[in-house]
């Protein structure tokens, strides 16, 4: 068992796919709600990470502030409608976890931080002429 | 719970003094034999100023010098920082966390 602070080993830590892609930066974290089950003892109930949050609406609670709430107001408008968001990676798609970043089982397909690059990619880049494809 | 919600609170003993306010959160992480990552929360790292010193690397003991620096965010950690343990966390409520226990008993534990 290892020991580590979140502002030194988790936050901002680089995550890349099980295809060498970097699929984004560990913005925030999702935890466990430690009151849902009020029977068991205290240290049980110590919340657990479920998830690592990514992207802007992500970022924008964590930087706090005005520069948080213009950052998190602008995630929101640039979000696709009808999909959930923050971008939320579960802790089972985690493959290692160090210093160095965060690398994932999953490819980048299955990732969901990459929505807005695919939707760049479809609607502009590959409707310009010349684009290579 | 997001990790964010717990950054910035204030945190308060169980006589409503205040200790300062959540610059950090202490993981215990661990490996099952299925390669499952589990990470536990197991502590808060309370300061009443900023954490400066504590993101330079100086509050977890990773960075040693220049000197200077090295002794002014030490001496600076063991006056205005303390750790509290996640089991003396009572509530946690926007912007708010209380405790279980008062600022002697835990300055006395973790010292």
């Amino acid at each position: 068992m290892t020991s580590v602070w979140a502002n030194h080993f988790i936050f901002d830590r680089v995550i890349t796919a099980a295809d060498g892609q970097h699929v984004g930066m560990v913005d925030d974290i999702e935890l466990s709600d430690p009151w849902d089950d009020a029977a068991q003892p205290a240290v049980e109930r110590a919340p657990e990470l479920t998830a690592l949050l990514s992207g802007p609406t992500a970022l924008g609670p964590r930087l706090g502030g005005r520069i948080g709430t213009w950052w998190l107001a602008l995630g929101r408008r640039l979000r696709p409608t009808g999909r959930g968001y923050p971008n939320r990676i579960p802790v089972e798609a985690v493959k290692t976890f160090d210093i160095r970043g965060v690398e994932l089982k999953i490819d980048t397909s299955e990732v969901a931080t990459r929505r807005l690059d695919d939707w760049i990619l479809e609607h502009i880049v590959l409707r310009i002429p010349g684009n290579g494809s | 719970m997001r990790g964010s919600e717990l950054i910035d609170c204030d945190v308060y003993d169980a006589d409503g003094k205040r200790l300062g306010a959540v610059h950090d959160l202490r993981f215990d992480l661990k490996w099952t034999r299925a390669h499952q990552l589990t990470c536990r929360l197991t502590g808060l790292e309370c300061r009443d100023s900023s954490a400066l010193g504590h993101r330079l690397g100086y509050g977890t003991g990773d960075m040693a010098g220049p000197w200077p620096l090295g002794m002014f965010f030490t001496r600076s950690r063991a006056r205005k920082s303390l750790t509290v343990e996640w089991r003396d966390v009572v509530s946690v409520e926007p912007g708010r966390i209380r405790l279980k226990r008062r600022v002697g008993e835990l300055r006395g534990e973790s010292s």
